[in-house]
């Protein structure tokens, strides 16, 4: 699910060399750990979080058809 | 209309779906309000979940990452296995039963909340209805319709 996470928030953002994103496997849920650059944090998130709401719901979508959990994390 | 863009949309929709591991087939056409994206085959029903909750998000992330290439008037829409129509009768159906009640008994319904297109849906099937009348209220993803009687 690294990919979509990568994908999407290259696509989103004015500084894609930017964008990591790191993967942490856990048993039941898989923790996907966004970093962006500063200025590209509000392109991510959106106006009252709908972007980051989006691509969280897009992310629980793709877990239900794996049966896994996934949850993003945007970090500052 | 602009067949690169067209392309590009096509294959950023596509890529997202893949990166899902969804298999399914995207087409695109172009309609009055901009793009249409349509998604079928073996995986679109995962599209479909939360009463389409999935393809909007995926709508919104879409016209996100396009904002700044579609023209002001232009969005991207999405649709998989005939849902938009199927939601639409459904919403009309729904605005009809609330409006006899109202009717019936003046009393005021509050529908749950809905995304502004089908809102817009909700209004438009009870705009000539002269027993009721309806406004939206409340914030962002709350908001929702409410039907009251005309007088």
């Amino acid at each position: 699910m690294k990919e979509l996470i990568e994908m999407i928030a290259k696509a989103l953002v004015d500084n894609p060399e930017q964008v990591n994103v790191r993967e942490v496997v856990g048993e039941q849920t898989t923790v996907l750990e966004l970093r962006v650059a500063q200025s590209d944090l509000g392109k991510i998130i959106g106006k009252q979080g709908r972007t980051a709401r989006a691509i969280r719901t897009l992310l629980g979508a793709a877990g239900m058809k794996l049966r896994k959990r996934f949850v993003l994390e945007i970090l500052e | 209309m602009n067949t690169d863009l067209r392309e590009q949309i096509r294959e950023t929709a596509a890529q997202i779906c893949s990166c899902m591991k969804f298999t399914v087939a995207v087409e695109i056409g172009e309609d009055e309000e901009g793009f249409l994206v349509v998604f079928s085959g073996k995986d679109s029903e995962f599209l479909l979940q939360k009463n389409g909750d999935v393809l909007n998000s995926l709508e919104y992330v879409l016209n996100r990452i396009f904002s700044d290439r579609l023209k002001k008037d232009l969005k991207i829409t999405t649709d998989a296995n005939d849902f938009r129509r199927i939601r639409r009768e459904e919403l009309c159906l729904i605005a009809e039963k609330a409006s006899e009640k109202v009717g019936n008994y003046g009393t005021t319904i509050n529908l749950q909340a809905m995304p502004p297109h089908e809102r817009r849906i909700i209004h438009m099937a009870l705009k000539d209805n002269p027993k009721v009348k309806t406004v939206s209220e409340g914030m962002g993803e709350d908001r929702k319709v409410i039907i009251m009687p005309s007088r």
